[in-house]
């Protein structure tokens, strides 16, 4: 069965679905390298590197993998609400306000990789935990199965 | 360099990276190897092994199609 809650939260943070669904460790990993992804790619580039629309109003393909991470929607509103603020434009030196620098060049190239790149590693993810069976929290077993019996516990070769 | 630094605000500008930005190519390598086997592993114990050895995989690959386009490159 699909573990879609799990896929909503790994869109939320990625690495959460897996948390959520027992898969702790593997979640954790997931979060640190994804979410250490993501955070890099905001860190070099700036949120002018989270644009959703080229300048002739087309999508831009880049945005389409970053938005598989949730956050990166909440950073192209607030980076459209800045542009919206200065006539939909980015700021210029010797404007009154700067709120943000647009970035240019390696900064901006890396930038979007990294997120790009992060958002598509996490549709891995997501992928993975709609179809991963989740582990129950008090006996670490698959849900469905039954609770542990005691040859279960016994060491090869023991016999009943 | 310093003053660059400084006058960097995190989050709302870009980083000044244009002379190091070659640095950031190997973490990709990195991530990507060690989220695939994150993944595709049934146990996490010999993930660093695997990853390493899917890293050293993918370096050797980018070493020899660089390298392949260069020769490439000088013939034509």
């Amino acid at each position: 069965m699909w573990n879609l809650p799990a896929a909503v939260a790994g869109w939320l943070v990625p690495g959460l679905g897996h948390i959520l669904s027992g898969h702790t460790r593997r979640g954790v990993l997931l979060m640190l390298c994804i979410g250490g992804l993501w955070l890099t790619g905001l860190l070099v580039g700036g949120i002018s590197v989270f644009q959703s629309r080229n300048a002739d109003g087309t999508i831009r393909p880049w945005y389409l993998g970053q938005a598989v991470i949730a956050p990166s929607i909440a950073v192209e509103y607030t980076y459209d609400s800045y542009r919206a603020r200065n006539e939909n434009r980015d700021p210029m030196p010797g404007d009154e306000e700067i709120p943000y620098q647009p970035a240019y060049g390696r900064a901006y190239e890396i930038g979007t990789l990294y997120a790009a790149l992060a958002g598509l590693l996490n549709l891995l993810a997501i992928i993975d935990i709609v179809y991963r069976e989740p582990i129950r929290a008090d006996h670490k077993l698959p849900l469905g199965a039954g609770p542990p019996q005691p040859h279960d516990e016994q060491p090869p070769g023991a016999t009943a | 360099m310093i003053g660059a630094l400084l006058a960097y605000r995190p989050l709302l500008d870009p980083a000044p990276i244009d002379r190091y930005w070659l640095w950031f190519l190997p973490p990709l390598i990195i991530v990507v190897a060690l989220v695939y086997r994150t993944i595709k592993s049934d146990s996490l114990g010999g993930l660093a092994r695997s990853a390493g050895f899917l890293v050293l995989q993918v370096s050797v690959f980018m070493v020899l199609a660089a390298a392949g386009l260069w020769l490439l490159l000088l013939l034509v």
